[in-house]
């Protein structure tokens, strides 16, 4: 937390070296998260990007007593896709081309696990397996109270267990459990 | 305790949370506890192997947009609007253009306060004209002018800065016309008359009493650099003056050697922060970013009024435009053969990044 003060200081003193760093190490993983969440990488760039550019803008917007730097820009980045998603014209299909061809392997094996699971299950598990995301950032992230975070961490976890063993009562894993 | 009941405390484990002595009893004794943490240890590992996979590379530096716009100068905005009778400072103008050429050279790095002096003199009642003054060159401007009572010479000099203020010397005498006006008046006179100290403040008025004439006005702003038309009547080619962290592009050309490689004619941008860049796609040349901060794999070029010279590949490269580019002494080339094919149209252009 305090590398994330001292980082955020200087953002708000505009040093730019320092932002670029932050941008460069965030700005990938931002794109990921987020190109699942909209189901398009142009839409997920839009989004990283409006989310760096606002957070430029406007560093003061974070606060350094609340939590971590990462957790609040995944969580106004989550915010923003929300947006995106209620704005988006549903007559319109976002016309995506894979970013790379491991992107095929990638559809047929992990999306369509995680495809099968509530967006809630799917963004716990993408925040704390793959960004390593504490329970406290989770709770920043999603909003939610950090002991409802433990529980909803184990019911995403088992509903994936159920989903990829190909677990017909997969459907009967509820949301959350409380 | 039963599986169901230990099932989340497996979950818990995987976090790095401690559980209960009897959960983590069960859990080890248990063959189907084991094969859920199992599982779960593998898919997590499994989701972060394929994830791996879909992280983008490192992006470029953005250029960044401005926290603020600046402000506009008043005293530049003022510029644009006074008119000023030529005819009546005619020879007085080409006193000063004469002693300004030798600074328009100088180069001084940008910072907040500058060490050039933009002098606005009004001799009597009529409107001024201006004149950059070196603390560090201890430059001067001065003049020659004829008025109702006779002629007019004065100098004024730099002679030190201390903090915000100037101590300016002065030197001014009227040659009244009842002695009889001299059919030549040599400039080179001014450096004989005595010189008079004054404590200059910028955004003050200084006046300066001259026997037999009246009152001559001064004021004037630090700024951080000589101006490109360093001297000359309010408003004179002002707006050719690059902004303190501007690149302008105004139909640039770029020469390979003695080849002209692209050419942008009537296209022109501008940038007005560090963090951005100039943006150009050359076809059949590739794109290249300007920017003032320095880029990953970019290479320094020298910026020269109106000209960027720099190296690629060991071969020669200049950009022409048609006015000054930057107030900076070098700016950042970063060139791309061959940009994305979402990053070019396939038609050349000029953008700022």
């Amino acid at each position: 937390m305090s590398e994330d003060r001292e980082l955020w200081t200087r953002i708000c003193d505009g040093d730019v070296p320092a932002f670029n760093g932050f941008y460069r190490e965030q700005a990938p993983r931002l794109h990921a998260f987020l190109r699942h969440i909209t189901g398009s990488p142009h839409a997920a760039e839009d989004i990283v990007q409006e989310t760096f550019t606002e957070f430029w803008k406007k560093p003061r917007r974070y606060n350094p007593d609340a939590g971590s730097l990462r957790a609040w820009l995944f969580g106004i980045s989550r915010k923003r896709a929300t947006d995106w998603w209620r704005k988006r014209d549903p007559v319109a299909p976002e016309a995506d081309e894979p970013i790379c061809p491991c992107r095929v392997e990638m559809a047929s094996l992990l999306e369509d696990v995680m495809a099968r699971l509530p967006q809630q299950q799917w963004l716990l598990l993408w925040l704390r397996e793959v960004e390593g995301q504490s329970y406290q950032e989770l709770a920043t992230i999603l909003e939610i109270p950090m002991g409802t975070v433990r529980s909803r961490l184990f019911a995403a976890r088992e509903a994936l267990r159920r989903v990829w063993h190909g677990d017909p009562t997969k459907q009967e894993v509820p949301d959350e459990v409380r | 305790m039963k599986c169901d009941e230990a099932a989340e405390y497996i979950s818990a484990l995987c976090d790095g949370v401690t559980v209960s002595p009897a959960a983590a009893e069960h859990i080890d004794s248990c063959k189907i506890c084991r094969t859920r943490l199992n599982d779960y240890v593998a898919l997590g590992a499994e989701l972060r192997r394929m994830a791996s996979l879909e992280f983008p590379e490192a992006p470029a530096p953005q250029p960044w947009p401005g926290r603020r716009g600046g402000p506009a100068i008043l005293f530049q905005k003022g510029w644009k609007t006074m008119r000023i009778p030529r005819l009546a400072f005619a020879s007085l103008l080409a006193a000063i253009v004469v002693l300004g050429s030798g600074w328009a050279r100088q180069s001084v790095r940008a910072n907040s306060r500058g060490s050039v002096l933009l002098v606005q003199y009004t001799p009597g009642s009529d409107p001024g004209n201006f004149c950059a003054l070196s603390a560090v060159d201890k430059s001067s401007c001065g003049g020659i002018q004829h008025v109702k009572s006779g002629v007019l010479l004065w100098q004024i000099q730099v002679l030190s800065k201390d903090g915000d203020r100037a101590t300016l010397g002065i030197r001014a005498q009227l040659r009244p016309s009842s002695a009889g006006i001299p059919e030549t008046v040599n400039f080179s006179e001014v450096e004989n008359l005595p010189q008079q100290q004054y404590l200059f403040t910028p955004g003050e008025t200084l006046s300066v009493q001259v026997d037999g004439f009246g009152t001559m006005t001064l004021t004037g702003q630090w700024i951080d650099h000589v101006p490109a038309i360093a001297s000359g009547s309010v408003g004179a080619n002002t707006d050719l003056d690059p902004g303190p962290e501007q690149i302008r592009f105004i139909s640039p050309l770029l020469l390979q050697g003695h080849n002209v490689v692209g050419d942008l004619e009537g296209t022109s941008t501008t940038v007005d922060h560090p963090s951005q860049a100039v943006d150009i796609y050359l076809k059949g040349v590739g794109r290249f970013d300007i920017s003032l901060s320095p880029l990953p794999g970019a290479v320094q070029g020298k910026v020269e009024f109106n000209r960027i010279t720099f190296t690629l590949n060991g071969q020669p490269y200049l950009f022409v435009t048609g006015a000054p580019i930057s107030r900076s002494p070098s700016v950042w080339v970063l060139y791309n053969p061959s940009p994305p094919a979402w990053d070019s149209t396939g038609n050349s252009y000029l953008g700022a990044r």
